[in-house]
């Protein structure tokens, strides 16, 4: 019976609270000048870091923050010379399941504006005030602690392959869930013939394997 | 003078340096072998050259010469023997006066034809998106100079709200920053509205200088026309108090409209701004708000300086002022219409400018600024259900 219990809680995805998300979240700035608001978001319990500049690429890559908010203007110089775009374009491309903010003032060129699109969420810096910058923060942790979000991930890395493998958002559901993704991989390495397109389908039901033991062993 | 018209020109003459017989008189052979005395002398009026014919300078490119007068006085002697050689070729002082003033006349007509033609030319390219382009072109190095450092006003701008932001956040807690300004010191709002206005120019400016920005599609978003507009009135709420005018809120509108928010609002604030800058103290603004057949149309009415007939179209120029604002006002430099008219352009729109001869304290006019917005289109909510842009 208790084993039943715990394969039953195991194939769930537990809710949490939005006061425990905050609690809990890890949430990163990168941005070359002041962020004033950094005080309002600890005063209301976010565990909020600041960077002047990309510290660590290597804790961009590995899934360390929940949230990146990052300015787009004077960070990542030593890395890109598109700045922060380069940035982003480089975490969108080794950490596909990362949530970033673009938060950017408006005087890019239009050639940069597709950049934007790499974004999950484009905030203007003078435009956006505490309590929408709040709101739009926790919608997206909402997404990040919910297992919509992964399989949405996960199904949209398939891009063009999406129709050879139809069955692929209901696997990646089971796999998340199961906390094991060799089905997964073998459905998808018999329908879609590209190496690459499979990685990154496995690598973000990985992150939310991982994720949903976290947030396991926070309900429990 | 028109070239074509002059081949009936019965004298001889040279036009723009080129010598023509007339139809009726031919130039006298002595001239072939002259020093050209009449194309070089800068003498106005009918003269005589050395060789005894007379000229007459009639304007830079036209010279009426090789005419021999034979009633012209003072006679000399080579004017003498010419008469004599000329004979029937000659003629007299009052049928070249008569030909002159005739060709006088059809000159004044001509070029005041020609100048409504060049009239209509220019008038035609001032509306044009191509004008706007040209003129944008021809300001963006200077543009580019003055903004060499927006990032780091922006960064400034950003500094100061978002600090102001926090201040009052913690004074107020869960209030809404617009809720939070009105329990604020006034220095505290004056500070953040300053800010703001400084945001709304410096963002007019950069979108003047990327005019394709306007219409992007990353910008793009749905929002109420009526809350945008009045958002932000409080920026103009110390130059309002200052000047103890009336601004008065005619109408509603429920309706969205979907664009690049940033570029719209510089619109209403162009034109909240010129009327609160140019209204006389004591007098009313009108902030009307209308929805007709899928349009939202705003209009923004006031005592202003008198814009002439020849202005009407100019006062949409990028830096042009009218001649009774910028002999009357120190403030203002010509930019903001402008910038609203462009971007105005850009979204599809255009801002029209009217005033009904009602007089106004100090000689000003009622003057009417309206531009209208096309309704967001009908969407489809989740549930399936189609939802206009309105509150019902």
């Amino acid at each position: 019976m208790t084993l039943l219990l715990r394969a039953r809680r195991q194939r769930s995805w537990p809710k949490l609270a939005t006061e425990d998300i905050v609690k809990r979240a890890r949430l990163l700035v990168i941005d070359d000048a002041e962020f004033p608001l950094i005080k309002s978001f600890r005063k209301d319990g976010y565990n909020m870091e600041k960077w002047n500049d990309v510290r660590d690429l290597g804790s961009l890559e590995s899934d360390s923050f929940d949230l990146i908010l990052l300015d787009l203007q004077g960070v990542g110089r030593g890395h890109s010379p598109d700045q922060g775009f380069g940035i982003l374009k480089h975490i969108r491309e080794t950490n596909p399941a990362q949530i970033v903010v673009a938060y950017s003032n408006e005087e890019w060129p239009l050639e940069y504006q597709p950049f934007f699109h790499n974004a999950d969420a484009v905030l203007p810096k003078t435009k956006t005030d505490y309590y929408e910058f709040k709101r739009t923060v926790d919608s997206l942790l909402a997404k990040r602690f919910s297992l919509d979000y992964y399989v949405e991930r996960a199904a949209s890395e398939m891009h063009d392959y999406a129709g050879a493998a139809p069955k692929a958002p209901k696997k990646i559901r089971a796999a998340i869930l199961d906390r094991k993704s060799d089905d997964l991989a073998d459905y998808l390495k018999a329908r879609i013939d590209d190496a690459h397109t499979v990685e990154r389908v496995i690598q973000v039901v990985q992150i939310a394997i991982q994720m949903a033991q976290v947030v396991h062993t926070w309900t429990n | 003078m028109d070239e074509l018209a002059l081949q009936f020109f019965p004298l001889p003459h040279v036009l723009k340096g080129t010598r023509r017989d007339g139809l009726a008189v031919q130039w006298p052979a002595r001239c072939g072998t002259c020093n050209k005395e009449c194309e070089t002398s800068k003498q106005t009026g009918l003269q005589l050259c050395r060789y005894g014919v007379n000229y007459q300078r009639v304007d830079h490119e036209l010279l009426i010469a090789g005419v021999v007068i034979r009633d012209y006085r003072p006679e000399t002697d080579a004017s003498k023997a010419m008469r004599r050689k000329a004979g029937k070729s000659s003629v007299t002082l009052k049928e070249f006066e008569d030909t002159t003033a005739r060709c006088a006349e059809t000159t004044d007509v001509l070029a005041a034809e020609m100048q409504q033609r060049r009239d209509a030319v220019i008038a035609e390219y001032r509306t044009s998106r191509q004008y706007q382009q040209d003129v944008v072109g021809l300001l963006r190095p200077d543009l580019e100079r003055a903004l060499g450092s927006v990032h780091d006003y922006k960064q400034f701008v950003q500094q100061i709200l978002q600090n102001m932001e926090v201040l009052l956040e913690s004074r107020t807690p869960g209030l809404p920053i617009m809720e939070t300004l009105d329990h604020a010191a006034h220095e505290e709002r004056a500070i953040y509205w300053a800010a703001r206005m400084m945001d709304e120019r410096l963002d007019a400016a950069l979108l003047v200088l990327n005019p394709g920005r306007i219409t992007t599609s990353v910008q793009r978003k749905r929002h109420r026309l009526h809350g945008l507009v009045t958002k932000y009135l409080k920026i103009y709420q110390r130059r309002i108090e200052a000047k103890k005018l009336h601004m008065r809120k005619i109408g509603e509108s429920w309706s969205e409209v979907e664009a690049n928010i940033a570029a719209l609002t510089i619109i209403p604030h162009a034109l909240i701004d010129n009327a609160t800058k140019y209204a006389p103290e004591g007098t009313d603004i009108h902030l009307g708000f209308s929805e007709d057949d899928g349009w939202i149309k705003l209009r923004v009415a006031s005592y202003g300086p008198v814009i002439r007939e020849d202005e009407k179209n100019r006062i949409f120029d990028l830096f042009y002022r009218g001649v009774d604002a910028s002999s009357h006002f120190d403030e203002g430099t010509g930019f903001g219409l402008g910038a609203a008219q462009l971007i105005a352009e850009q979204l599809g729109t255009k801002i029209t400018m009217s005033q009904d001869g009602t007089v106004g304290p100090k000689g000003s006019r009622w003057t009417e600024f309206c531009v209208s917005f096309a309704i967001a289109p009908v969407r489809t909510s989740p549930s399936g259900r189609t939802t206009i842009g309105k509150r019902q």
